[in-house]
């Protein structure tokens, strides 16, 4: 992502934190999408991710203060608040349906789904999708339900029924990769 | 593999190599807890951690995209603004209405720092960022208390004069004059005392002060105070404005005041303040707008 739309979003942070219901849209009609996105893939439920998502830009507007930049972008930052604000959203409704674990055919549909990639400010999506692509389909698939899923080491272990210390050398293993190939790719095309 | 035999227990893994795992929340809440341990213990783990979370998060960037319902734009407006209304206190600086125009936005918000990027942290950036906002939050906190002491004191004033004025109803109006000479002396030492800094008096047309506004030289952020100004309706609102060297009005924000008139609103500039040759205060409609569409009300020459 480049410097210049960073830096529209601190200046559009800068106005959120003043109160300006403009900058507030503004914020919203830039990233709405990618924050539905993100909220949709955790709680595979429309009315659900609409809710998170409100929740989610009503704590950018009550805490936009809280961005500290030192510890990254404004998106990162954003989509964080976005993914934690839906795992929360998740345990109440598991615990509301006496749900304990995830649909994993689900989450394999999801990964095999594509998209379009139209969306400006996360400039290296192609690469990012890239990449996950090119990790094991196993390695990914406990990434995706650690992280998404809210599913730790053990319920990751029972719900697929693997051993414990499987699921944590492929947690490792795919993140490893996954920062190896983020590094590779980003030294190739930078 | 023989199925029927039990794997011996295998030891505990080392928190280092669970800090990628507690990045994504994959750790049971034994090894999260261990993890914790360890971070408290090992600061500099902490950027391990970062870095693990930082890789995560990449995960998100590949997310299949999907349009939100069109109405839910709408409905997160309402949302915060019904925020605004009902929990103005929970941000850092009162809430105010819809800035003015997006023309002069960009003149008034903070001056951009310096963005970071995933490789090449400017940690120095954000430290003096930081310093700066602890500095003006400090001032703005000092000088709310000066202004709440100095209104206990101005009101005291007020009802010791209201005591004399009842009491000197035969004297003369030479010594009311004199009365009201010495209370307004007396807050303007006040005034001086209390503001190292710069400052500039916004005056009506009878030559009533109506607000201040303190800034320190050679800073883009200033805090300005009303007194006494009349509560306005819902459809409009107060401005602030900054007149620069060309006489160009230009938004510093809305306001609105409580039942005594009073309102406290931090601003920022694209410039130092002391460039700016004069401030303003209008009454506009609520949202604000892009010039002042009425006769300000009160004035000040910087």
């Amino acid at each position: 992502m480049s410097d210049a739309p960073q830096s529209v979003e601190i200046v559009l942070l800068s106005r959120i934190r003043d109160g300006d219901e403009t900058a507030l849209a503004e914020f919203y009609d830039r990233f709405g999408r990618l924050v539905y996105s993100v909220t949709y893939h955790v709680l595979q439920n429309d009315t659900l991710a609409e809710e998170v998502t409100q929740d989610t830009f009503l704590k950018i507007w009550t805490r936009a203060h809280q961005w500290d930049a030192t510890r990254g972008k404004i998106t990162t930052w954003l989509l964080t608040i976005a993914r934690y604000t839906a795992i929360d959203r998740l345990r109440t409704e598991q615990r509301r349906d006496g749900k304990g674990q995830v649909d994993l055919e689900e989450v394999v549909n999801v990964l095999g789904e594509t998209a379009s990639i139209d969306d400006p400010f996360w400039a290296d999506e192609q690469l990012v999708r890239d990449i996950l692509n090119d990790l094991p389909t196993d390695q990914r698939q406990v990434l995706e339900l650690a992280y998404f899923r809210d599913m730790s080491h053990t319920e990751m272990a029972q719900a697929l029924g693997l051993p414990l210390g499987t699921v944590k050398g492929r947690v490792r293993a795919g993140l490893a990769k996954l920062r190896n190939l983020w590094l590779q790719r980003t030294e190739i095309n930078g | 593999m023989n199925q029927h035999h039990t794997p011996p227990p295998t030891p505990p893994d080392a928190p280092r190599d669970l800090l990628g795992a507690y990045a994504i929340g994959a750790t049971d809440a034994d090894e999260a807890a261990r993890v914790r341990e360890y971070l408290h213990n090992t600061p500099e783990a902490q950027a391990d951690l970062g870095d693990a979370a930082m890789t995560a998060a990449l995960m998100m960037a590949a997310v299949p995209r999907r349009d939100p319902p069109p109405a839910l734009r709408d409905k997160l407006l309402q949302a915060a603004r019904a925020t605004s209304a009902s929990q103005p206190t929970q941000r850092t600086q009162p809430v105010r209405p819809p800035a003015p125009t997006l023309q002069a936005l960009p003149k008034v918000v903070s001056p951009p720092v310096q963005p970071p990027t995933a490789r090449a942290r400017t940690p120095w950036v954000a430290w003096v960022a930081g310093a700066a906002a602890a500095v003006l939050l400090f001032m703005n906190v000092y000088w709310m208390s000066e202004v709440n002491s100095l209104r206990a004191r101005q009101a005291d004033l007020e009802r010791q004069s209201a005591e004399q004025v009842a009491s000197l109803q035969a004297q003369s109006d030479a010594q009311l004059a004199q009365i009201e000479q010495i209370k307004q002396a007396e807050m303007n030492e006040a005034m001086t005392l209390m503001v190292s800094g710069a400052k500039a008096e916004l005056m009506d047309d009878d030559g009533e002060m109506r607000a201040m506004v303190m800034w320190e030289p050679g800073q883009a952020e200033g805090v300005m105070f009303t007194h006494s100004l009349p509560s306005l309706d819902d459809t409009r609102t107060y401005q602030l404005w900054l007149i620069d060297e060309q006489g160009n009005p230009i938004s510093a924000g809305t306001f609105t005041v409580d039942n005594d008139g009073r309102a406290t609103l931090m601003f920022s500039a694209a410039d130092a303040l002391d460039a700016f040759a004069g401030l303003g205060i209008s009454v506009e409609p609520m949202g604000g707008s892009p010039t002042p569409t009425t006769t300000p009300l009160a004035l000040a020459q910087l």
